[in-house]
């Protein structure tokens, strides 16, 4: 794994690990309470489908990261720079 | 319930036959280990992603988990979220995995685990932990479908009948076609019950409801606690955290990252797999939340979404109902008995100079005696098995931690992984037996969350303490032979030897 892969994935990692945080809800336990409709849904099922789509948003743009470091990655490897990782 | 039941067998019948005609078109001989027991690690992408949400999603979800929605409400949404969670998981292991697998020819995840910390003993304790804890979930699929068959037919087919035809057919296509027979035939369960099932979820609750806002409207005024899981916080984390770590620890997860083609491919899977759970998770979980305000709701909630389809959708719905579960259910059921097969075959008959052609056999062998034994249990029809099934999960998730961290810290040793995962266990094993009594101080996260946290802090302690084992460099130093699009980097220079020392 290439030094700038391990910094990406650490990024991601921040991320996702904040978001785990939020989804246990340890530190926001009233929004699990609120029943007030949020896009003809309750804000607790809506709050749901936000973290869902906070999660999918998340690992394409992660993977998109991803695609475009290992091109670069291959550019190098084919201008002949050895020390890619 | 009554329905129309020669239309209802004839339509599953027939989604028998389509399966058995796809996998048999695309069968292909299986003539070596890595062919039988992860497709020759080269499935395309689309069919290991499918792979990844067929072996995932039980048919369980159909049954149980409906029942939960119409009991506990939004709480059971927890399954959506730990499921594209456990791919978080996924992507930060899928290369490192992939390049092991390809160099040491790795194939299950006790390959992976013998490799990793190189000690016979806990490779063989990690292999008897994962496949028991498995097991009871294959007799619970078992049952399940068995149910299903049951339900939807109602009850002109015993549900062990059910259960011996349909898990036979499963078990049989395992057996003679390996992992490519299981992902291939989860391709077409999860199309089925993915994509087809999504939409069909989706205009039933239109039909049952008059659509989603109608629906929380409903359950608002009637039932608001059931819109809140503040009543369930402990359990509400400890699920959601035991399902995202615990993810990637079921064998037949963790090997659909030995069968892609490429390390991106295993990732590639982000575009797809997550959206379709999301939207099965939703339309089906939904549905049974107004469940109980239904006049003539069946009093067995397991019963409740082939209810509402035979009611607001008439036989030829309940009979597509029937067939996402047993979809469900066939894919879980293939994938599992596959896992065990291929990780008995090679930890408990094969040995390493074992001959490659009688490998193979040993495995197909395995596969079946695991289908007949599972079978064979699943008709004695044990109380509570679906309860023991889901506490197995603060079992399995003792391996996230040998496993994710051996993955990506080079410090883990064997004394780590060996004492943090038995003291997990015997944790999660006073949980178990002793309930959640002795676990109230830890503020609601269960007996396994607990274990998971003793077993990560003794997992590092000894890394600090011991550092690496010696052989870990030469780990490392084989993850610069190849790319992430899978191309050999290497100059021919490895050690070889050592390579080969190493392999299984």
């Amino acid at each position: 794994m290439t030094k700038k892969r391990k910094q990406l994935y650490l990024k991601w990692a921040i991320y996702f690990a904040a978001l785990i945080i939020y989804i246990t809800g340890v530190s926001i336990q009233p929004v699990w309470d609120r029943i007030d409709p949020w896009f003809g849904m309750p804000f607790s099922v809506f709050n749901i489908i936000l973290i869902q789509i906070l999660i999918c948003l998340g690992l394409c743009l992660m993977y998109s990261m991803d695609r475009r470091l290992a091109k670069v990655e291959k550019e190098q490897r084919e201008r002949g720079e050895s020390n890619v990782y | 319930m009554s329905t129309n039941v020669p239309l209802v067998i004839g339509i599953i019948v027939a989604f028998f036959v389509i399966n058995g005609i796809i996998i048999r078109r695309f069968h292909i001989s299986q003539d070596s280990v890595e062919q039988y027991a992860v497709g020759g690690r080269n499935l395309g992408w689309i069919l290991v992603c499918f792979s990844y949400i067929g072996a995932w999603y039980a048919g369980a979800i159909y049954t149980g988990w409906v029942a939960n929605a119409v009991d506990m409400g939004i709480f059971v949404l927890y399954l959506g979220i730990y499921s594209i969670g456990g791919m978080i998981t996924m992507y930060f292991m899928a290369t490192n995995v992939w390049i092991w697998g390809k160099v040491y020819r790795l194939t299950t995840i006790t390959d992976f685990i013998r490799l990793r910390y190189q000690n016979r003993v806990y490779s063989k304790f990690f292999s008897g932990v994962v496949v028991c804890v498995n097991f009871f979930w294959l007799c619970l699929e078992m049952i399940t479908i068995g149910y299903c068959v049951q339900v939807a037919t109602n009850s002109v087919i015993d549900f062990r009948l059910g259960t011996v035809i349909a898990s036979a057919f499963v078990i049989i296509y395992s057996y003679l076609g390996g992992a490519r027979a299981t992902a291939i035939g989860n391709l077409v369960q999860g199309l089925a019950f993915g994509v087809v099932g999504t939409i069909v979820f989706f205009v039933l609750i239109y039909k049952t409801y008059g659509g989603p806002t109608p629906l929380f409207e409903m359950v608002r005024d009637n039932m608001p606690e059931h819109l809140s899981v503040s009543g369930y916080e402990g359990l509400w984390m400890s699920s959601v955290l035991t399902g995202i770590f615990g993810a990637y620890c079921w064998p037949q997860i963790f090997n659909r990252m030995f069968m892609t083609k490429i390390p991106s491919d295993s990732k590639k899977a982000v575009f797809v797999a997550p959206f379709i759970v999301v939207l099965v998770t939703c339309g089906l979980l939904w549905i049974g939340l107004g469940g109980n305000l239904l006049p003539g709701f069946p009093a067995d909630h397991q019963q409740g979404v082939f209810w509402i389809a035979n009611q607001y959708g008439g036989p030829v719905v309940l009979a597509l109902i029937a067939i996402f579960a047993l979809s469900a259910s066939m894919s879980t059921i293939s994938a599992i008995s596959h896992a065990i097969g291929v990780m008995v075959g090679a930890d408990f008959i094969s040995r390493k100079d074992t001959d490659p052609i009688r490998k193979v056999k040993n495995q197909q062998y395995a596969t079946l005696a695991v289908g007949i034994i599972a079978i064979l249990i699943s008709t004695l029809n044990f109380p509570n098995l679906n309860n023991v099934a889901l506490a197995l999960y603060e079992f399995i998730i003792q391996a996230f931690v040998p496993l994710f961290m051996g993955i990506l810290w080079k410090r883990g040793n064997i004394y780590g992984a060996f004492t943090g995962m038995i003291a997990g266990v015997c944790v999660a094993l006073v949980g178990f037996f002793a309930g959640s009594a002795p676990f109230t101080w830890a503020g609601g996260f269960s007996a396994g969350c607990v274990g998971l946290f003793v077993n990560f802090v003794i997992y590092v302690v000894f890394a600090l303490a011991k550092g690496p084992q010696a052989h870990v460099k030469g780990m490392w130093d084989s993850l610069r032979l190849y790319s992430e699009d899978g191309d050999y980097l290497g100059d021919g220079t490895e050690d070889k030897q050592e390579i080969a020392k190493y392999s299984m």
